[in-house]
């Protein structure tokens, strides 16, 4: 098993890390990196538990290859509050608008909504339901969730 | 209203009243953040991974078990046999379940070897190593095979397993799980005095409950105690099964909880806790196991799969006067993960819930196959026998000409009417609730064309058993209101509802009251979420502390202010109540629910349009929460009413993932209307009453009715697949339907 | 699993470094399918050559008469291509389609290719364009090959030890040659098809048909292409008629296999019904 000297900003933090060729993303970012606001829950990316942006772009941790991300900027759901630790706006409107109740995949859930209004801050209800299909929740019946990242599109932002 | 519903009756706090803001979950900016612990995120240090080697075979002896290699790889600690720990076996009530096999394996997935190691990789690659040799044995894999003559006894010892429930019921035949039946009334008289007499035949698949965790649990030692964190969400039962099965008094075990990542049902029963206290106690070192998603969904528990044979008598009149039904369980290998001592889905004989019945009698059994096992699940046993009831009463209207809204209306439970149970009811709430879905469905006016409408309705008792619950409340020298509870939070806002009817009932800013989950040696016994009695009963306990904080404060500090009270209180040190009580029993929860659906006729494809589901909750206490509730129930049983179903084929499970198990995901959901009926209050906390578990029981039948009357096909098994309504619509004549 | 990541610089690396290892050695593009297969146990190489660093597989751009998409595109990037949007809708508006966001931002068109399930959305697309892979060999060796009669099998293509695909040339068409992808999903939105079918027509100027093709995906252990339809519907005029009984061909152009999916029949059928719907939409 060959071993390898990873560079990765996480979450805005610069760290060297060395991996086995086999580790897997959402390992190394739970077990070496303590950050376990990330879920694994199918373990076959269908969920979403497990999202996280590369390079700011969605994907699922537990199919992604730790090596495959060498130099590459990843940021979980920890990485998403304000600096001064407030919640994004985002995440409020899940607090206020029922967008969990077990909250098993609300890291997932707020990751996807993230990537999704950073590409279409306009995004219309139709866009979102299809950005979002690959992010299962058992709990709320994906009203609540649905409502929460409506409020929080452009168009309806309280400024 | 009774008097309990008097005393139950709202109290006007002096802030404006805090149940008619939406709650903030106490654990909200945890969850929305990734701070909120659950089972899998626990570290302890020197924790060890642990893997199991399972069996291949659905029916196999076991000859021998070969550790030699795997004990030698990098990294293993420990490898524990069956032959190590035998007889343990375990289970809510009946204790079949071995921790490891020692003899035989009744089910593809069953555990034979556990192994712990620094890293999971290494258990996993030890457990790739343990050599096992198996004698397969004939497998069954249907209830009629294991009652067939000849067939292979799967627990010849089953006189030796553990019953926690008093006494087993005496069994028909050594395969049977679990049998059961209910007569009450002159049933032979009346369906021969009846009009007419209807028979349908209805199944339901296996259906998995779909958290998205899954079952995870850690062991550590501290002294000779065993503290264990467990995704299992009634921590006291564990812990009373973990002392049972182990003859250990139940104080050496601490069952704690982290957030739990869904429930639904299949939380309330778990395996590996037994084994982890074993090897915890054999390495010195904490261990954990997180169960792989395929193994969680074909080695777990899953609804039953069940056939209902259904028969119904009406007078002239059109009112159902006699009704019997026949229902067959398919128990799976293990009964291990069943509550009740009747060893069956816990409503397991109540066809036609919600009708007034004269006379009925209802026959269940619940066999042993090598299947998936059968446990617990959200409502259980009662979305099939909605689909089975629901279905039939459709069918019988339809015969009869009747506008199935109103046969339901002539038949439904009114006040004094006997159920299906036998029981009298003191309560109902269907005239309203059929009220309110006729007046938001426009019943009256038939749907647009190309569209079909079908309805269902049906009761609970709110809540359906657990009706005793204790908590205790403290206050802290900075004088806040300090809740501790047994409650493990599965996502149901348990925490929060508390803290917001204590708050309502003192008159107290919500951020003076916090509620802290206790582990097992330190909270008051909770039996934990089942039944949807959390909001009705552990909500009437918060109630009664508050109530009691309320009392206590008096004496300290008569008639001061209750902000003043609590600052001498927490100034005096010791104030410290518990919050005790008792639901009545006897109350019900009912619904009614209306789908519009349109079929695709060349493909066969079922889309539902539109939805409306009326549910009576009584006093809300937590919106937020409620409208996730019904509208997730919903969703789920949209779910198993359209796309869900576990194949098991001889044993083997074909679809033990995600990708091939489908459940609904965002752009699948239609419109979903809840209209809630508040004004009849229940027996919890300001008039609350159960809804957990309403909406997932209502679906399937309402979108075979909305079928049925779309297209004239009547799909009599669940899921409702597109190939069904094809090839329905195909063996009647092509262009015409009935 | 264990094994030995390598990260080559030049497609002759990696192309030495496969043909090194032989059977021992896999290609990594995105490694969704990858991960995937290695949780599952199905397979175990003890090299695995990562193609990140590979300028030549990459890049999306028109040459004379084609569109070129490198094999490491991801799907999002082929979707979001305004090239492929303007020169090939249907193109980008199936890999749109596949899967989930996720998936879309990691998995790459090489990879899928050379993955080669049969339930997956884009090789009855590419086919149905008639596109070609451009294939790397050892020595510096480069082909070109249709990737119709590209798929052997399930999970199987036609290139030799060694090959690596270094991306597909799609011919540029005609502005009256319609495409369409439909895929059939009675289920949830998030699934594989029941049935894909993807259909390429151009209908002249008469109301004939002047060429056509269709591909269906997830009947079969390959995708497959249903060249009596295409012949039942050579240079006959459009009616409904015609149509119909064309994609009734499509019943013995396939092999469907039961699955969560479906019954063999079921599948069979509803061939049949989607390509009538596809050749609607080409021919309309």
């Amino acid at each position: 098993m060959s071993l390898h000297d990873l560079n990765l900003i996480v979450n805005g933090v610069p760290s060297a890390v060395v991996v086995e060729a086999d580790r897997l993303l959402i390992d190394v970012l739970r077990d070496d990196f303590g950050l376990t606001g990330t879920k694994e829950g199918c373990a076959i990316g269908v969920c979403g538990l497990c999202s996280v942006l590369v390079d700011r772009r969605l994907m699922s941790a537990c199919l992604v290859l730790a090596v495959c991300v060498d130099g590459l900027t990843i940021e979980t759901i920890e990485g998403l509050s304000e600096a001064d630790g407030s919640l994004s706006p985002l995440q409020e409107s899940f607090i206020r608008r029922g967008g969990f109740q077990c909250g098993i995949c609300t890291p997932g859930q707020v990751i996807a909504a993230t990537a999704l209004l950073d590409e279409k801050p306009d995004a219309t209800e139709a866009e979102i339901r299809e950005w979002m299909t690959g992010n299962l929740c058992r709990c709320t019946g994906y009203e609540g969730i649905l409502e929460s990242i409506v409020a929080v599109t452009r168009p309806n932002r309280v400024t | 209203m009774t008097d309990h519903q008097k005393r139950a009756s709202h109290t006007r706090s002096e802030e404006g009243l805090v149940l008619d803001q939406p709650e903030y979950r106490i654990e909200g900016r945890a969850k929305v953040t990734g701070s909120a612990t659950y089972t899998a995120d626990v570290r302890r240090e020197g924790m060890l991974d642990v893997s199991y080697a399972r069996s291949m075979y659905p029916h196999a002896r076991i000859i021998s078990v070969d550790t030699a290699a795997a004990r030698a790889m990098p990294g293993v600690h420990t490898v524990l046999l069956g032959s190590d720990v035998r007889p343990f076996c375990l289970g809510r009530t009946l204790q079949d379940w071995p921790v490891l096999a020692w003899d035989r394996v009744r089910l593809v997935g069953d555990r034979i070897a556990a192994v712990a190691a620094d890293t999971l990789a290494e258990a996993e690659a030890a457990c790739d190593m343990i050599a096992v040799e198996y004698e397969e044995l004939p497998g069954i894999f249907s209830p009629e095979a294991a009652i067939a003559p000849g067939a292979p006894v799967l627990h010849p010892d089953s006189d030796g397993y553990r019953f926690l429930r008093g006494i087993r019921h005496p069994r028909s035949h050594p395969n049977m799980q679990g049998e059961g039946n209910h007569e009450h009334g002159d049933v032979e008289a009346t369906f021969a005095s009846a009009s007419q007499v209807f028979e349908h035949t209805f199944d339901v698949a296996r259906t998995i409950h779909g958290h998205l965790e899954p079952h995870v649990s850690a062991v550590w030692m501290e002294g000779d105690r065993f503290h264990v964190c467990s995704t299992n969400k009634s921590p006291f039962r564990l812990r009373d099964q973990l002392a049972a099965a182990l003859e250990i008094p139940a104080e050496r075990i601490v069952v704690d909880s982290e957030y739990i990542g869904g429930d639904f049902g299949g939380k309330g029963f778990s395996i590996d806790e037994y084994v982890l206290i074993i090897l915890a106690r054999t390495t010195g070192r904490p261990v954990r196991y997180v169960t792989r998603y395929a193994d969680d969904i074909r080695a777990g528990n899953t609804r039953h799969a069940a056939r209902f044979r259904m028969r119904t008598g009406v007078d002239a009149r059109g009112r159902i006067v006699a009704h019997s039904a026949n229902i067959v369980y398919d128990g799976g290998a293990y009964a291990a993960g069943k509550g009740n001592p009747a060893l069956m889905p816990a409503g397991g004989l109540s066809t036609l819930v919600g009708y007034h019945l004269p006379a009925v009698r209802v026959d269940a059994m619940c066999a042993y196959t090598n299947n998936v096992p059968g446990g617990n699940a959200r409502a259980p046993g009662q979305p099939q026998m909605s689909f089975a009831s629901e279905s039939h009463v459709d069918l019988i209207a339809r015969s009869l000409g009747t506008d199935p809204l109103e046969f339901r209306r002539m038949n439904a439970i009114q006040i004094g009417d006997i159920d299906c149970n036998g029981e009298r009811w003191g309560d109902s709430t269907f005239s309203a609730v059929l009220d309110l879905l006729h007046h938001e469905t426009h019943w009256d006016r038939p749907p647009r064309a190309g569209r079909g409408r079908g309805m269902s309705l049906g009761a609970r008792s709110s809540p359906e058993g657990g009706l005793t619950s204790d908590l205790m409340i403290s206050v802290s020298a900075e004088a806040q209101i300090q809740v501790l509870t047994g409650v493990a939070d599965q996502g149901g806002g348990a925490h929060t509802m508390m803290q917001r009817v204590i708050a309502e009932r003192l008159g107290v800013p919500l951020d003076q009251i916090e509620v802290r989950k206790g582990a097992t040696d330190v909270a008051l016994f909770d039996l934990g979420a089942g039944g949807s009695r959390l909001t009705p009963v552990a909500g009437g306990a918060a109630l009664a502390g508050a109530d009691a904080l309320s009392e206590r404060l008096e004496l300290l500090a008569p008639g001061r202010p209750v902000l003043a009270q609590l600052e001498l209180a927490a100034r005096s040190g010791d104030i410290r109540v518990k919050g005790h009580f008792e639901h009545e029993a006897g109350l019900h929860c009912t619904y009614a629910c209306s789908v519009e659906v349109e079929v695709d006729r060349q493909t066969g494809q079922v889309s539902v349009v539109d939805c409306v589901f009326v549910a009576d909750v009584g006093t809300v206490i937590n919106p937020l929460a409620l409208r996730g509730q019904l509208v997730g129930g919903f969703v789920s049983g949209l779910g198993q009413a359209l796309m869900e179903e576990l194949n098991v084929d001889e044993g083997f499970v074909t679809t033990p993932n995600l990708g091939d198990y489908k459940m609904p995901a965002m752009p699948d959901i239609p419109p979903i209307r809840i209209v809630l009926l508040t004004e009849h209050p229940g027996g919890g906390p300001f008039g609350a009453k159960s809804a957990g578990e309403l909406a997932n029981v209502a679906v399937a039948p309402a979108v075979a009715n909305a079928v049925h009357d779309a297209v004239g096909v009547r799909i009599t098994s669940l899921p409702i697949t597109a190939e069904k309504v094809f090839a329905a619509m195909t063996a009647t004549e092509p262009g015409t339907a009935n | 699993m264990s094994f030995e990541y390598h990260q080559p610089t030049s497609v002759d690396e990696a192309v030495s470094l496969l043909q090194d290892h032989g059977d021992d050695a896999m290609a990594l593009a995105g490694g969704s399918a990858f991960t995937l297969f290695m949780k599952l146990g199905l397979i175990s190489p003890g090299h695995v050559v990562g193609l990140g660093n590979l300028e030549e597989m990459g890049g999306i751009h028109l040459e004379p008469n084609c569109l070129w998409i490198g094999a490491l595109s991801t799907h999002a990037e082929i979707e979001k291509s305004p090239i492929v949007r303007d020169h090939h809708r249907t193109i980008a508006d199936m890999f749109a389609r596949v899967a989930t966001v996720r998936l879309r931002n990691q998995a790459t068109l090489g990879g899928n290719i050379a993955h080669a399930d049969p339930a997956q959305d884009p090789p009855p697309t590419l086919i149905a364009l008639d596109a070609r892979a451009v294939i790397a060999g050892p020595n510096g060796y480069r082909r070109e090959t249709p990737l119709d009669g590209f798929f052997t099998d399930y999970f199987s293509v036609a290139l030799e030890p060694g090959e690596l695909i270094l991306g597909v040339r799609v011919p540029l068409v005609a502005a009256d040659t319609r495409a369409t992808y439909m895929k059939f999903l009675p289920r949830s939105a998030d699934d594989y098809a029941t049935v894909g079918v993807a259909a390429v027509a151009r209908v002249d100027h008469d109301g004939l048909v002047a060429s056509s093709r269709v591909v269906l995906g997830a009947v079969g252990p390959t995708p497959m292409r249903a060249k009596r339809v295409e012949q039942a519907l050579l240079g006959q005029r459009v009616t409904p008629q015609l149509l119909a009984e064309a994609a009734s061909l499509v019943r013995d152009e396939i092999d469907p296999i039961a699955d969560a999916r479906g019954s063999p029949d079921y599948k069979r059928e509803m061939a049949r019904v989607w390509t009538e719907r596809a050749l609607t939409t080409v021919t309309a």
